[in-house]
């Protein structure tokens, strides 16, 4: 294809058939179809921080994705990473510089730390960047309307867009 | 109090401290990870618990008690609105918030307030406000915890309250060695059963409820009426609805309960925890005002009304029990302070100084400033606490109106009304806080019988309307912010099952999405 | 009732029930909210 690009991608669990699966059953049985699939951008970074324990500090790995379009950050579970090749248009932009989404990732994992071990401390947050990954939505539509599946977690999320086109 | 209460006492900490370091044995690596992830769930009850027994805390054990032993049934006024509480917030504001919260990315409450009224001005305002009047709560857990420690222990206060405000930083500045987080669920388990104790045990001792009504209305029969003792407050419904008011609505503007809907991972949690909280305060709201109540008949010499539930437990329970169950309170007293200290750190340092003074701080400068004004805080109140304590309930009701009536209207018209502006909640979070402010120290509340609670509520939100309203034109609400608020409601004729089913932190990339399917549909 | 005043056996039972109430219209009003944990529950 052209324009086509080669972009890192969080290893996909639901495929097209367990999307319009899962997106027929929420339509309550209307037939649905899968008309294509969207890449979204999220910068990753991995950071190692030390917590303060009684034996001394731990090391502990965290994955923290900043959405590159919003610039929201959130801490992740662990992923597996893909290369896929994909043709431009499936593929959103990223808006968010480097180092705006590096503040975002620290703030977001000191806040974290805080308020899970419930101690104001000092985390020594080392950020690694992974550069940018895209994850998959599978984009669904029925005679009604649009919906949006994530191809990791089977999330789903109506979208409200000009009336869908069979 | 006897050696066996202290030997109990003792025990208690050095079991907490045994589970703390069993779980960070077992916590290595993988585990902490994913505790700190916050990913699976740990189960509907211990999460419910814990989110109840952090309502327990000084005002429970000495405020509640208090008002119970020196105006009898009056008491129950704030139970009446306190009991529903919960739920009320859960169904009122609870998912519409988590989802606005998510869209935006706001972590702290505060910062969500800048994000739905976009305006530095709402955000200093509502950070310094918060932080002056989350201070007074936590001045009010400092006396809990310090005169608890005098009577359990016979230390003088002085030093009871050095140590209460010792402990407290220790577990704000290091809980995380201690594994607080994770013995949470044990504390408040004794607790409960320990509350339970005290209340059957007090009535018991007086052969059940009727007796003991029968016998306090022989002493004075006022203490049975709605109107308190000497029917001080007969006819003053504007009292009432305070009381009422307080602590039903007035937890939709504390800024630390608020926060927690914007944790929520689903809308069933909502659900589940609306039920649980009925649940839980039904008994447990009442049950301090009842024990402080009877403590009129078992207590009748009591000093400080305020240590009434303090002293039927030293009273009626076995030295063992009491051991545990005052070791359990002065916990529940210490983390409710940890946690208002760790909030208040956190909006001092996030929502002020990395907000308005040093926007380029690092984590490390952030931590400091929140350490140094924990510490302000502590050693603030530890002056006031010894100098010229107030009484328990006296600081909770005056900061709940406050905060209340400032932040009601501006929490709740975020997720319910799309008119609610930027001037709007400005002026309504001021006129709240300086109307209650007011109304508490000129002396209103006898004068219009007027409760500061009632007065500043409706102040607020009849300034939030009528400003929001006013200004509509000139400062209309953000299409962004209207998108959002979309979004956190529901979307276009969709089917009701599937409004409830959708993932509510991927509204943010659905927005992306659907502009970027719009322009691929405009270009055929 | 249990020796009380009638408007304060108001007071004492008349509010928790009125929460109760709610607590369970509210619980009858959303039970839809339910389903967003199945749907979680049948994701591999």
């Amino acid at each position: 294809m052209a324009d086509a690009k080669m972009l890192s991608v969080i290893r996909e669990r639901i495929d097209s058939t367990m999307a319009l699966h899962s997106a027929e059953r929420v339509l309550d049985d209307a037939p649905a179809s899968i008309e294509g699939k969207l890449y979204y951008p999220y910068h990753r970074y991995i950071a190692n921080c030390m917590i303060p324990t009684l034996f001394g500090k731990k090391d502990v790995t965290i994955d923290c994705l900043v959405d590159a379009v919003h610039g929201l950050g959130a801490t992740a579970d662990r992923m597996s990473i893909d290369q896929v090749r994909v043709s431009a248009e499936a593929s959103l932009e990223a808006m968010v510089e480097l180092e705006e989404a590096e503040s975002i990732a620290r703030r977001v994992i000191a806040h974290r730390l805080g308020r899970r071990l419930r101690m104001i401390a000092p985390f020594e947050i080392h950020l690694e960047a992974q550069g940018l990954i895209h994850k998959g939505f599978w984009i669904a539509h029925s005679d009604r309307m649009r919906l949006m599946i994530d191809n990791t977690t089977g999330g789903m999320y109506p979208l409200a867009t000009r009336a869908a086109v069979a | 109090m006897s050696g066996t209460v202290i030997s109990f006492l003792v025990l208690y900490y050095v079991v907490v401290l045994g589970i703390g370091y069993w779980a960070m044995r077992r916590g290595a690596g993988e585990d902490l990870e994913g505790y700190l992830l916050g990913g699976r769930q740990v189960g509907p009850l211990p999460t419910a618990l814990t989110l109840q027994s952090t309502s327990m805390s000084g005002y429970m054990f000495l405020g509640a008690g208090g008002l119970g032993f020196a105006q009898g049934y009056w008491a129950l006024w704030y139970a009446a609105g306190d009991i529903g509480g919960g739920v009320l917030n859960l169904s009122v504001i609870g998912r519409r918030m988590r989802k606005l919260s998510q869209i935006f990315g706001a972590l702290t409450a505060i910062e969500y307030l800048e994000k739905r009224y976009p305006s530095p001005a709402i955000r200093l305002f509502a950070g310094i406000l918060t932080v002056f009047l989350l201070g007074f709560y936590v001045l009010a857990q400092l006396i809990a915890g310090g005169k608890g420690m005098a009577l359990v222990t016979g230390i003088p206060y002085p030093a009871a309250l050095a140590i209460a405000v010792g402990i407290i930083l220790i577990y704000t500045f290091m809980g995380g060695y201690l594994a607080v987080a994770y013995t949470d669920f044990f504390q408040s388990l004794i607790m409960l059963v320990g509350v339970m104790w005290i209340v059957i045990a007090a009535v018991s001792e007086l052969g059940g409820l009727t007796a003991a009504n029968n016998a306090i209305a022989e002493l004075d029969p006022t203490l049975l009426s709605i109107w308190g003792k000497d029917l001080g407050f007969q006819g003053q419904w504007g009292v009432v609805a305070g009381a009422l008011l307080i602590f039903s609505i007035g937890y939709m503007g504390w800024p630390h309960v608020v926060t927690r809907h914007m944790a929520m991972t689903k809308p069933a949690t909502a659900r589940r925890a609306g039920l649980w909280a009925t649940l839980w305060n039904l008994f447990f709201v009442p049950a301090p005002y009842l024990v402080g109540i009877m403590a009129i008949l078992i207590l009748p010499g009591l000093d400080d009304p305020e240590m009434a539930i303090f002293e039927v437990a030293g009273k009626l329970l076995p030295a063992a029990v009491t051991g545990l169950v005052m070791a359990a309170i002065m916990a529940a007293i210490m983390s409710t302070a940890d946690s208002l200290l760790l909030q208040t750190g956190s909006i001092a340092s996030r929502d002020i100084y990395e907000r308005f003074i040093n926007p380029k701080a690092s984590e490390t400068q952030m931590v400091w400033v929140s350490r140094g004004l924990v510490f302000a805080i502590a050693v603030i109140g530890y002056v006031v606490a010894l100098v010229e304590p107030p009484t328990v309930f006296g600081i909770v009701i005056f900061a709940t109106s406050v905060l209340g009536s400032a932040f009601l209207p501006a929490y709740v018209c975020a997720v319910w009304w799309r008119k609610a502006n930027t001037p709007g909640a400005l002026a309504s979070m001021i006129a709240g806080a300086l109307v209650s402010f007011v109304w508490q120290y000129a002396g209103l509340v006898e004068t219009t019988q007027v409760h500061p609670m009632l007065a500043g509520v409706v102040s607020s939100t009849v300034t939030m309307v009528i400003v929001s309203l006013a200004t509509q034109k000139m400062s209309p609400v953000p299409p962004h912010i209207l998108d959002a608020l979309d979004a956190s409601v529901a979307v276009g004729p969709i089917p009701g099952r599937f409004a409830e089913a959708s993932d509510l932190s991927l509204a943010n990339e659905a927005a992306a999405i659907e502009k970027t399917l719009d322009r691929g549909d405009r270009h055929g | 009732m249990f020796g009380l005043p009638i408007e304060t056996a108001l007071l004492v039972f008349g509010f928790p029930l009125f929460w109760i109430l709610y607590t369970i219209m509210f619980l009858v009003v959303t039970r839809d909210w339910a389903r967003d944990s199945a749907a979680d529950d049948e994701v591999p």
